[in-house]
């Protein structure tokens, strides 16, 4: 879809594109903001940062006593 | 993968003809992944938290299997990259703003396009479930640490869409909920 969005975006005038867009925002005036979507997205799968910025983590220093691998209900 | 999908529906009193039309589509315009047949997969307290939109409602049941013509938003990693460089590039072209682009939108534009090649939409509905007193009989978390924000959700609020309604060959549609709907073969 991507690939696809890539090559109509440089071969419509914009004009176009966005008429076709408005129209599908009357169709569909409400629901989830899609950037809100993709933000929360990063957080609740965990997206790994680029490798260069890796923290450096030392695990066993992060272990205390109450590390138990315990688990609690919420 | 074998996945048991639940549809939630208002209850009118017509068993007979849920079972024999269903599943249902949503057209509303505030239906989050667009028009589609929307469920709640593998866990039917997800069905009955929905069911709480309405003053008596149905839980059907039924059976399907992911294939790959499910856009797999949950699973596929890929797929959700590729999903923030299509806002990306329609917001650096200048068509969407980040204000008001929604997630239904952008699915439907690729939809009335003829580009949409996929039957189905498998999302984690994030945040579906407020971890409110009022939901406390639809949450199952386990937190790694008292006191810490993480946890492992027993019951992620995973949602299906169907295109198409007999997409992931969807089979086995049969009221679950209530149980005066359910046939009895010992009865």
């Amino acid at each position: 879809m991507l690939n696809w969005l890539k090559e109509y975006l440089k071969d419509t005038p914009i004009e176009t594109v966005k008429s076709e867009w408005k129209s599908i925002q009357e169709r569909f005036p409400k629901g989830v903001n899609a950037f809100e979507y993709i933000e929360l997205s990063k957080v609740v799968y965990r997206y790994s940062p680029p490798p260069e910025k890796l923290p450096e983590i030392n695990l066993s220093s992060k272990m205390t006593s109450d590390f138990s691998g315990s688990f609690f209900l919420v | 993968m074998k996945l048991t999908l639940f549809q939630t529906l208002e209850d009118r009193e017509n068993p007979e003809h849920v079972e024999s039309s269903g599943p249902f589509k949503c057209s509303r315009n505030d239906a989050w992944l667009g028009e589609g047949y929307y469920f709640w997969e593998g866990h039917i307290e997800l069905a009955h938290f929905w069911g709480r939109n309405y003053d008596r409602y149905i839980i059907c049941q039924a059976d399907a299997v992911l294939d790959n013509n499910c856009w797999d938003l949950h699973n596929s990693a890929e797929l959700r990259k590729e999903f923030v460089e299509i806002l990306e590039t329609l917001h650096a072209a200048g068509v969407i703003n980040k204000a008001d682009a929604l997630v239904s939108q952008v699915i439907e534009f690729f939809k009335a396009k003829g580009k949409f090649n996929y039957s189905s939409i498998r999302v984690l509905g994030m945040e579906s479930l407020s971890n409110i007193r009022a939901n406390k009989t639809f949450i199952r978390r386990l937190k790694f640490k008292r006191n810490s924000f993480q946890y492992f959700d027993l019951i992620p609020p995973v949602q299906i869409c169907l295109i198409k309604k007999n997409a992931l060959s969807l089979h086995n549609f049969l009221i679950v909920y209530p149980s005066h709907y359910v046939d009895d073969i010992f009865a």
